[in-house]
């Protein structure tokens, strides 16, 4: 009964807490944080383990906080009380140590086979995409074998963006031509850094198709049998920024007011007089109204500290069907790099490191 | 050591406190030299936050103030070039200028000596010298804001090669030149400190001060110690090559093959980028727990001492951190685990890493542990000691996260790692420091600082840190990298930015709450109430002296005969027993002060 009373005085922190600790963790435990996870090859592994790891941290959590904070409510100083003399408990210790050395342990040798997967099980063979990178202060280069499947041959495609085929395993290779950069691919999940005078590899294999949605204006993940079944603009469509106050209502940010610059809403509005749309594999122009999507990219990023024009180190990954990147790869390829950008890659790999350029 | 030794304290004002070799002075000396510097690296915090909230608007009142320095343009905004320099410059300054010196300079310098008996650390000399080299590091550090081209830009971690290369506009600057030679400085300090503090806790121990009956607050500083003198001077080593890479054109850290800017790096090349990464860490890994073992034992002293209960576990609280000190020479490695190393390593430093989380889950279980079936006072300190207890768990729980390499890799330079390091050494370490200075500051400055401020300080930034940090795991689960000025230039952080704006908000309330504490230390001071020599009825050491503590500390050395956590013992008269009380009853604890099973 008196236990009760002495509760009672710390209710209000209990039920503050008692609201608030739920709430945390329900929105750390939300999947709605993390980014939509598009990488078919072991993205589902990845954020599965941060899960398990949540989980189990959230019971930990509770129970030490817990304990905190029903010793501060149950055990507060009392006249005529004293504290309970004691040094220890040599059973309680050798508990509190075994158990989580278990579970510590169990927790290391599950996720060793997901890193091998990730960074040491590399796919081969004739499907694999592969991809060079070449990081710079402040932006990225990307190169393409073209046609002949080699690197460092005259038919290879250059370009600023990152574009790769669905569901097909790619493999990056990266390098740098000054300092430390870090590729950053949220929506797979795939950070590396690349470091000058290394040659490092990243894979993954991106399941579905970035589009943009027209009628909900917003960005869509399609499958591709979804992507193939819909009607899909692949040109005459504008990507536009607006502000905004909140980007659930899309609500007109006004101009005069504070210091907020607003949030950035964006949208797809038609430009030029059709649209060329895809649908089942073909490609037709069409009119603006029979969109049901654009194509869209996603953000890559550079996430590590790479000198003063760091913040604006970024690109765009193009996630597409087969076809369209093979014929997008013929059409850069004929281009070919300016001197200077061919000087670069020159540097770096097909003089700087040749074997580079191998697998 | 006998009494008739005893010098009288210099009468100069330059040797009283210039040149002091007083431990209690050095200590000072230390805490306001790091006091100035945590309101320039908060201030920092705060202008960081406003950019991160308000991208590209003018911070108000302060702006033009500032306008002068590198990193804030004539407007008053803070520059995406200068926002680089304000991170780094925050790190460095919070975890070199601040916590260490509070720590280690201040706590360390200032108790160690009252903790074993003795009447000043064994080379009190040596003390003045090491505080002599940590102020012409800080005034460097402090000038380096204002040199041409502004402070350093590669981070706290000055990766290779960005910041030790030169060419202008891709690489750092003069900033970096003096950032290598004020850490140079700071190391030696260290070392230096770190020497003494060993030499005196092995040496100088009161006669019955077994290492049995060491407060919890001096074996973390003799650990600590070791951590400097074994981490330090590899640090030492890394900053001398990478000066001479800066000043003479070496190449250490730099291969073949670079080009900043499209032009030759100008270095003969041959060096490896990542060894800087292997060394720096080498030893702050280690650093990171310099900035929170003596946390640790603060923590432990204050919850004993108000819980008016033994510390749980005495001897596993030691062990842990041991432990900790061993197992944290092997865990470096997870620091780097996108860093291109080979795949065998990220593994193996996970499995080290995993394992190192295990004495932290220790001794938190004992410190609850020491709390159940205790009767606690809840007075400032003690809630600073609490708070303390409950965010360093969050911030190593947040680790294991981490610690899970393929987890890892998307939460890696995120925001997510931010958050875990604050709630450890902000949340965790600063809350034991300030506890530490409710606690001891009777000890310092003869007078009680004012409760109900000191109250009213520790509940607000409790509400205000975690409003601040917490939601930055979310952030990170979003992958909001961490080090970028624009947040608001990426298409997929756009929704997560209105959070941005609430932890800018909540920021600024923790900033604010600082200055009650800042208040109350100086008020204080001069017109906080006398303090009688043991206010808070403890049983360490320096509660036998008077307060403040005269020149020499003890006008007789002590004689211990218990350990330090001797409270509410069975039969005794009063709920304490201080180290040297001769009464050694049938009750007084097992004679070397260490746990048993009761
Ligand atoms: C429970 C034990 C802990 C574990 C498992 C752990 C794990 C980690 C890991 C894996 C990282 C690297 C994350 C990354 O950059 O991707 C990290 C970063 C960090 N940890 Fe811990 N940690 C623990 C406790 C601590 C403690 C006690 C401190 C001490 C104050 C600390 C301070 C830091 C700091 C400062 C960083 C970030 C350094 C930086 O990149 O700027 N951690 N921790
Ligand atoms: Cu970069
Ligand atoms: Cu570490």
């Amino acid at each position: 009964m008196h236990c009760l009373s002495r509760i009672r005085s710390g209710l209000p922190l209990l039920v503050t807490l008692a609201v608030a600790l739920p709430w945390g963790a329900a929105e750390a435990a939300e999947w709605g944080w993390l980014p939509p996870n598009i990488n078919s090859a072991y993205g589902d592994e990845v954020d599965d383990l941060y899960l398990v790891i949540m989980y189990l941290v959230l019971v930990m959590f509770a129970l030490t906080e817990g304990a905190l904070l029903v010793s501060c409510l149950l055990f507060r100083r009392r006249e005529g009380h004293r504290a309970r003399y004691s040094h220890g408990n040599l059973r309680a210790e050798l508990f509190w140590s075994v158990v989580p050395a278990i579970i510590l342990v169990w927790l290391a040798l599950v996720q060793t086979d997901t890193w091998a997967k990730v960074r040491e099980r590399f796919p081969t063979g004739p499907e694999v995409y592969r991809v060079q990178a070449l990081a710079e202060q402040f932006s990225w280069n990307f190169r393409y074998p073209g046609t002949d499947g080699q690197f460092g041959t005259a038919d290879d495609a250059y370009d600023g963006t990152l574009v790769v085929p669905v569901r097909t395993p790619v493999v990056i290779t990266l390098a740098s031509k000054d300092v430390i950069h870090s590729l950053f691919l949220p929506h797979l999940r795939v950070k590396q850094d690349t470091v000058p005078g290394l040659r490092i590899k990243v894979w993954f294999e991106a399941g579905r198709v970035p589009c943009w949605d027209l009628t909900r204006q917003e960005l869509a993940l399609l499958d591709p049998e979804d992507m193939d079944a819909a009607r899909v603009a692949v040109e005459g469509f504008a990507f536009q920024e607006t502000r905004v106050v909140d980007l659930e209502s899309r609500e007109p940010w006004d101009e005069g007011k504070g210091l907020w610059k607003g949030l950035k809403a964006f949208a797809y509005a038609p430009a030029g007089a059709a649209a060329r749309i895809r649908h089942r594999g073909a490609t037709a122009d069409g009119a603006h109204g029979e969109a049901q999507y654009a194509l869209h990219s996603l953000d890559v990023a550079c996430a590590e500290l790479c000198g003063l024009g760091h913040f604006r180190m970024k690109s765009r990954l193009f996630i597409w069907p087969r076809d369209m990147v093979d014929a997008w790869m013929a059409a850069k390829a004929a281009q070919g790099a300016d001197r200077q950008l061919a000087k670069k890659w020159r540097r770096i790999y097909d003089e700087g490191h040749p074997h580079w350029n191998q697998d | 050591m006998s009494n008739d030794h005893i010098h009288p304290p210099p009468s100069s004002f330059f040797y009283k406190y210039i040149w002091s070799t007083d431990h209690k002075v050095i200590g000072k000396q230390y805490l306001f030299t790091a006091f100035f510097f945590l309101l320039v690296g908060g201030l920092m915090a705060m202008l960081m936050r406003w950019q991160l909230a308000y991208p590209g608007s003018p911070v108000p009142v302060l702006g033009k103030m500032l306008s002068a320095l590198a990193f804030i343009d004539d407007d008053g905004r803070v520059t995406e070039e200068g926002f680089n320099q304000l991170v780094t410059m925050h790190g460095t300054i919070m975890i070199f200028f601040v916590v260490i010196p509070i720590l280690v300079g201040a706590f360390g310098n200032f108790l160690i000596p009252l903790h074993v008996g003795a009447r000043d650390v064994a080379f009190p000399v040596l003390n003045a010298l090491s505080y002599w080299l940590f102020l012409p590091a800080s005034v460097l550090i402090f000038a380096s804001l204002f040199v041409e081209g502004g402070p350093a830009q590669a981070g706290w971690t000055s990766y290779a090669p960005l910041a030790d290369l030169t060419q202008t506009g891709f690489s750092a600057g003069h900033g970096q030149t003096l950032w290598l030679l004020a850490l140079f400085l700071v190391g030696w300090a260290s070392i230096l400190g770190g020497f003494n503090f060993l030499t005196t806790i092995i040496k100088l121990r009161a006669p019955g001060l077994g290492w049995g009956r060491l407060p919890l607050v001096t074996w973390a500083q003799f650990i600590t110690a070791v951590f400097q003198l074994l981490a330090t001077p590899v640090l030492a080593a890394a900053l001398c090559l990478m000066l001479v890479d800066r000043l003479l054109g070496t190449s250490f850290f730099i291969p073949e093959h670079v080009y900043p800017g499209d032009v030759a790096s100008g270095r003969s090349g041959g060096g490896v980028v990542l060894m800087w990464q292997h060394i720096f860490w080498f030893y702050s890994h280690p650093a990171v727990y310099i900035l929170v073992l003596p946390g640790m034992g603060i923590a432990s002293d204050l919850i004993s001492t108000f819980a008016r209960k033994p510390i749980f576990g005495y001897k596993a609280m030691v062990a842990s951190m041991a432990s900790i000190m061993g197992l944290g020479f092997i865990v470096w490695g997870h620091h780097m685990f996108v860093s291109g190393m080979q795949p065998v390593m990220g593994k193996t430093f996970m499995i080290s890493t995993m394992l190192i989380a295990l004495p932290s889950g220790v001794k938190v279980f004992n410190w609850l542990g020491t709390l159940w079936g205790s009767s606690i006072r809840f007075t400032a300190p003690m809630l600073c000691g609490l708070s303390f207890l409950s965010m360093f768990i969050i911030g190593g729980l947040s680790g294991l996260f981490m610690a899970a390499t393929p987890v890892d890799i998307f939460i890696h330079d995120t925001y997510y790692i931010v958050a875990h390091f604050h709630y450890i050494v902000f949340g965790g370490t600063l809350f034991a420091v300030f506890g530490g200075f409710y606690f001891w500051f009777p000890k310092m400055f003869g007078r009680m600082m004012h409760e109900g401020l000191a109250k009213l300080h520790c509940a607000l930034t409790f509400v205000g840190f975690n409003l601040a940090f917490f939601p930055m795991h979310f952030l990170g689960e979003a992958g909001h990298m961490r080090r970028i000025s624009t947040p608001t230039e990426y298409e997929w952080l756009m929704p997560v930015q209105p959070m941005n704006v609430f932890i800018s908000h909540s920021a600024f309330l923790l900033g604010a709450a600082q200055l009650i504490f800042l208040f109350n230390f100086f008020w204080s001071w001069v017109a906080g109430r006398r303090a009688e020599p043991n206010p808070w009825q403890s049983n360490t050491l320096e509660w036998t002296t008077p307060s403040p503590i005269p020149y020499y500390n003890f006008d007789k050395v002590p004689t211990v005969h218990h350990g330090p956590y001797e409270y509410s013992t069975a039969g005794a008269e009063t709920d304490w027993t201080p180290q040297d009380r001769p009464d050694a009853g049938p009750a007084a604890g097992p004679a070397a002060g260490a746990g048993k099973g009761h």
